[in-house]
């Protein structure tokens, strides 16, 4: 089983501790955006992906689980005592999870690590608070420039309550990026359907 | 109460054909099964272009530009709307060949907003564009407006003059009883004389559900957005050799789309980004304004369209049902078209008949054929938004 760890501050440290197989994504990389199975990373002017099979997120990027699917209860990823959170193989332990003391994040980063590969998942609800009104992709992109904060992850996820997911997590740098596809890819195909109303 | 129209669908077309029916004196309900531009009307990339249409969509693209440079009187707001022209890039002598070569076929059908000009003449118009770049294409009345403004404002338009938009109502069924369509929306039904599917992406579904088995499949069409960069562009931009939609907005965001796919579901809404495909939009972009090199991308997204095979949208009448009319499955560049659309549909549901060209767009002519192939068509490559 393939492990990625996000942040490297007391929690990731003890989960890596637990799990010294696992990878560490820690700066100077940016964990920048994420879908399931795949953690985006920018590090030294390229992008890279980190497969997972399990992911443990401890920085402060809330709207890296929200990529992901994850349920919110306000501002904070619901989770269980070990930091599982709704979808099944990513957890969440420290800053993220609001954990403001080391020791209290190292010891959610241990649960987490040890409750890895375990087939029970909890079934969890939550409700982000939804904005009154929805921004257009202009008005997003200003508030996704503004400095990362909880004012900032609030309304980022109020607009992801009325619109799904907001992407990216982080800004990353479209040199990197272009670094990453040097031939045309071969266009997707329409997709069908046959569904009815 | 029996509404003269019942409009399936608060996106853009749907609430165009709204206000063109209302101030045609109809009555007329809009039901829309999220929010009004949920979908592709408020993510496109705003394109209001003629540039490089196909010949069937050139006569009413151009009509519909008339319109857009009157948005304000229309709707009460301009949506945003900058004629700041459109240019297509030729990177290569054989792309300028292929432009001349449109231009050429253009002005033979009459037709001469096309324009084609020389490197000297791009780089005036372009400057930071790459220096190899040999011509280009240019469209001068062109340009961009905002989507969920323009979506908005249209929504407004109807709603003042009597159109009633319910949000949150997705239909499920429609059936015609007693010369009228009873259409069935959560717990509620609503009666209209005439059904006019503006239903986007499940367009195709509510064609279906009446009987009408229409060729169209859908698109994630993705875009991202820079971080604000000093002025350097004022033009929309694409290339002839490369899908990509590129443009600065007015607070320096750089937009860049242009037709590469993510993955969707037409069930759920939701939809998945392709890195590896936002990474050649990149690509593209940075290797057409190398100025580009230090910018940062802070948002990416896609929008959901319906696509027919000949990449042209279903505009008319049921083939199969009366009392049924078709205005969906834009294949990612109807933003520009909504103005004259939503006037062609009012004119067939109160008149039954258009005076505008339609024929290419018949919901019946891909009958007896399977598949979503795309074939060729007389467009140049179309930048989706």
């Amino acid at each position: 089983m393939r492990v990625v760890i996000v942040g490297g501050g007391p929690a990731g440290r003890s989960a890596l501790a637990a799990l010294p197989q696992a990878v560490l994504v820690t700066r100077p990389a940016v964990a920048w955006h994420a879908e399931p199975g795949r953690v985006w990373v920018e590090e030294a002017g390229t992008v890279r992906s980190e497969a997972f099979d399990a992911l443990i997120l401890c920085a402060d990027e809330p709207l890296l689980l929200s990529a992901l699917g994850c349920v919110f209860e306000g501002v904070r990823p619901g989770v269980d005592g070990a930091g599982r959170t709704s979808v099944p193989g990513v957890f969440a332990a420290g800053l993220v999870c609001g954990a403001t003391r080391g020791e209290t994040a190292a010891a959610q980063g241990r649960a987490a690590a040890e409750a890895v590969g375990s087939a029970a998942w909890p079934a969890l609800d939550g409700a982000a608070q939804a904005a009154p009104e929805r921004l257009d992709p202009v008005a997003l992109a200003s508030l996704l420039e503004q400095p990362l904060g909880p004012g900032r992850n609030e309304a980022v996820l109020a607009q992801a309550a009325l619109l799904g997911p907001v992407l990216p997590a982080r800004p990353v740098s479209l040199a990197a990026l272009a670094a990453l596809t040097p031939e045309r890819p071969v266009p997707r195909p329409v997709q069908p359907d046959e569904g009815a109303l | 109460m029996t509404y003269d129209a019942i409009v399936v669908g608060g996106g853009l077309h749907g609430l165009s054909a709204a206000l063109h029916l209302v101030r045609r004196g109809a009555s007329v309900l809009v039901l829309e099964a999220r929010r009004v531009g949920a979908h592709a009307s408020g993510f496109s990339a705003g394109g209001v272009r003629t540039l490089g249409r196909h010949a069937a969509e050139v006569p009413l693209a151009l009509e519909s530009l008339e319109m857009w440079h009157r948005m304000a009187a229309l709707t009460g707001d301009d949506g945003g709307f900058r004629a700041v022209g459109q240019v297509k890039v030729a990177e290569t002598e054989a792309e300028l060949d292929g432009l001349l070569a449109r231009a050429a076929t253009m002005q033979a059908a009459g037709w001469r907003h096309e324009e084609i000009v020389d490197a000297d003449e791009l780089r005036r118009l372009l400057p930071a564009v790459r220096p190899d770049a040999v011509g280009g294409m240019v469209c001068r009345r062109d340009g961009f407006a905002s989507p969920l403004r323009t979506t908005l404002a249209f929504a407004r338009g109807a709603r003042a003059e009597g159109v009633a938009i319910i949000e949150g109502a997705r239909v499920s069924g429609a059936e015609r009883r007693e010369g009228a369509w009873c259409v069935s929306a959560g717990d509620a039904e609503y009666r209209g004389r005439t059904l006019v599917n503006a239903a986007g992406a499940w367009g195709g579904r509510l064609a279906r559900h009446l009987g009408e088995e229409v060729a169209l499949g859908f698109s994630a069409f993705l875009m991202m957005l820079t971080d604000r960069q000093p002025p350097f562009v004022f033009p929309v931009v694409g290339a002839a050799g490369r899908p990509i939609s590129f443009k600065q907005t007015d607070d320096g965001h750089v937009m860049i789309g242009g037709g590469h796919k993510g993955v969707a579901s037409l069930e759920t809404g939701a939809l998945s980004i392709d890195v590896e495909r936002l990474g050649y939009s990149a690509r593209t972009a940075l290797e057409l304004f190398p100025v580009l090199a230090g910018a940062h991308i802070v948002h990416a997204w896609g929008g959901i369209e319906g696509v027919t095979p000949d990449e042209l949208p279903i505009i008319g009448p049921s083939a199969v049902q009366d009392g049924v009319v078709h205005a969906f499955g834009f294949c990612g560049h109807g933003f520009e078209l909504a103005p004259v659309v939503g006037d062609i549909v009012a004119q067939l549901v109160l008149q039954g008949a258009t005076n505008r060209p339609i024929t290419a767009f018949a919901p019946g002519r891909f009958k007896g054929r399977s598949g979503l192939e795309v074939a060729a068509g007389s467009a140049l490559a179309q930048p989706a938004g």
